[in-house]
């Protein structure tokens, strides 16, 4: 097409032209990607005209969606995690603050409302990776450190629900209109899209191809049903029980584990006001819900109560009487002859394991979130940085996940290059940026060259 | 699949077969004015003003948007006093608080058992 500059009637061609042009180089949003923004909006900065906190003043980005004791001792004592401390109508009965910053254990009324100075547990905060794996039971939705975690129909999309009554109000009068608002249908909806889209979105394969002879020693115990046993009911390292014991379609399941029979728990060794906790239920049944494993090494402390701080400490566990004496352990040993009993070694490979994989999915969530930081559609600049700074988090996780165990040195230092990399992406901008955030991605993968085969 | 996993086939099954548990975190629920509880108000629950009350039945017929409807409650059955109306705090109650001409939701599971009630009361 020419245009005869001067003529009216060809500059409006010109300008239908560019315009068109303009449209191809940008497309419209996409809805789902619309409504994960909007949830996004949403998680970390609506109040429900509460009392100051958000899903994002427990579920840190900077924290893998959860919270750490190392996390909060950084946090500002204005820090609305903290509000019991700074609003009078909420000093009694509704956070244990000392709890809060020594051990990351948050208040919840479980079993009811009605008797708050007795009636209460203290857990830690879970995170919120890989929710479209782990929540589908044949028993329906399980969300929360014991699968009932959300009111209503139970669904990941009503939790929300239940977390605003739970920690956001005003008083512990709890009324709805005056102490908090209850989320909208439509922020149901998007705060749902936002949480299934954390983290990853399907199961692991195993056995995977790995590099290191201790990770791989450590995924052969994790998968043996006559040593470490794990694979049960952390099938593929995720959260669901294996088809092949539990039948096809069983999903996430609970278990009583014994983990509150575990002696000397940090909780209860402050002297603090500890209830036992008893897990699924009004009354409880003592269960609680089988966590994925993928993220686990980089999400301590763990268990519901944040009663163990390592990721070996955790696997060593399932050696104890409190798990092979508890009504999962006891079952688990009736049904194969013995309980798990695993030497340190085998706990320290195990544990390898855990931590390869964990460091993988950092790599894969990292070159993600950097992928998604161009989209082929519309981003704004604060959408984009938002999406590298979190890459950032995922690497530094992957290089503490590693180093913490000396494990794949070499990857350790390629993922040191692409944190360079990407926090240099940060501090920069235009081309620069994105040539920054390609030199990273490209380190990333070798990172993961040297740890797993193609 | 080898003798000993289907060993734990069995008996790792009956995990599987146990009664079903009460889903969803009830313990919020008193909170959650009647109308607004998610996933449950819109679809699975009847919403309405109680006409009569059986005590000794144990049965209450109500009257809602999509015309009469019978519920028989029982022992499981939940009773939540939700007084948001008028800005007060919402609290658990019994069936002695199902009386006639008070707005009530009723949760009314697949199986027809009666989960909870709520009833607005001032």
């Amino acid at each position: 097409m020419q245009f005869a500059l001067g003529h009216k009637h060809n500059w409006t061609g010109l300008f239908a032209c560019m315009f068109i042009a303009a449209c191809q180089v940008t497309p419209p949003v996409p809805p789902a990607e619309e409504l994960v923004r909007k949830g996004e909006r949403l998680f970390f900065n609506e109040t429900f005209n509460g009392n100051g906190r958000t899903c994002g003043t427990c579920h840190r980005a900077e924290d893998n969606f959860a919270l750490s004791p190392n996390f909060i001792a950084t946090l500002p004592a204005d820090d609305a995690l903290f509000v019991a401390e700074t609003n009078p109508d909420l000093a009694q009965n509704f956070e244990n603050t000392r709890l809060i910053r020594e051990l990351g254990l948050i208040l919840e009324n479980q079993d009811g409302f009605d008797d708050l100075a007795n009636n209460f547990n203290l857990r830690g905060i879970p995170h919120t990776l890989a929710l479209r794996t782990s929540i589908d039971s044949a028993a329906g939705p399980q969300t929360g450190w014991s699968g009932d975690g959300a009111p209503g129909d139970g669904s990941l999309r009503s939790f929300a629900v239940g977390a605003v009554i739970q920690h956001f109000p005003l008083t512990t009068n709890r009324i709805a209109g005056v102490d908090f608002r209850l989320p909208t249908d439509d922020e149901l909806d998007a705060l749902e899209a936002f949480q299934l889209s954390l983290g990853r979105q399907q199961d692991l394969t195993l056995p995977l191809t790995l590099r290191g002879t201790l990770a791989l020693r450590g995924q052969e115990i994790f998968m043996d049903r006559a040593l470490g046993k794990c694979n049960a009911c952390h099938f593929n390292a995720g959260a669901n029980g294996d088809p092949g014991i539990f039948g096809p379609g069983a999903g996430n399941l609970n278990f009583n584990t014994g983990v509150e029979a575990l002696p000397d728990q940090p909780a209860d060794l402050t002297g603090e006001r500890v209830p036992p906790d008893d897990g699924l239920g009004i009354p409880g049944t003592g269960e609680f819900n089988t966590p994925p494993v993928v993220e686990a090494a980089d999400t301590g402390p763990f268990f519901h109560n944040n009663a163990v701080d390592t990721i070996e400490g955790a696997v060593a566990f399932y050696n104890g009487d409190a798990f092979n004496d508890s009504p999962a352990g006891q079952l688990l040993a009736g049904a194969t002859g013995s309980g798990i009993k695993l030497d340190a070694t085998q706990v320290v490979a195990v544990a390898a394991f855990l931590r390869v994989i964990n460091a993988l999915e950092n790599i894969r969530q990292s070159d993600a979130l950097l992928d998604r930081a161009y989209p082929a559609f519309r981003i704004t600049p604060e959408q984009q940085t938002s999406l590298i700074r979190r890459a950032t988090f995922e690497i530094e996780d992957a290089v503490q996940v590693l180093s913490g165990s000396n494990l794949h040195p070499p990857a350790v230092g390629e993922l040191r290059i692409a944190l360079t990399s990407v926090n240099e992406a940060l501090a920069g901008s235009g081309t620069g940026r994105k040539q920054l955030v390609g030199e990273a991605r490209a380190s990333l993968s070798r990172a993961r060259e040297r740890m797993i085969e193609s | 699949m080898n003798s000993k996993a289907i060993s734990i086939g069995v008996v790792l099954a009956a995990l599987m077969s146990m009664p079903p548990l009460a889903r969803g975190q009830q313990a919020t629920e008193v909170y959650i004015p009647i109308g607004k509880s998610p996933g449950i108000s819109v679809s699975r629950s009847y919403i309405g003003e109680i006409r009569q009350v059986d005590y000794a039945a144990r049965s209450i017929e109500m009257l809602g948007k999509t015309g009469a409807k019978s519920i028989n409650v029982d022992d499981k059955t939940t009773y939540y006093l939700d007084r948001s109306h008028s800005r007060k705090k919402s609290a658990t109650g019994d069936m002695s608080d199902c009386k006639v001409g008070r707005r009530i939701e009723a949760n009314v599971s697949d199986d027809g058992t009666v989960v909870w009630i709520k009833i607005e009361t001032e």
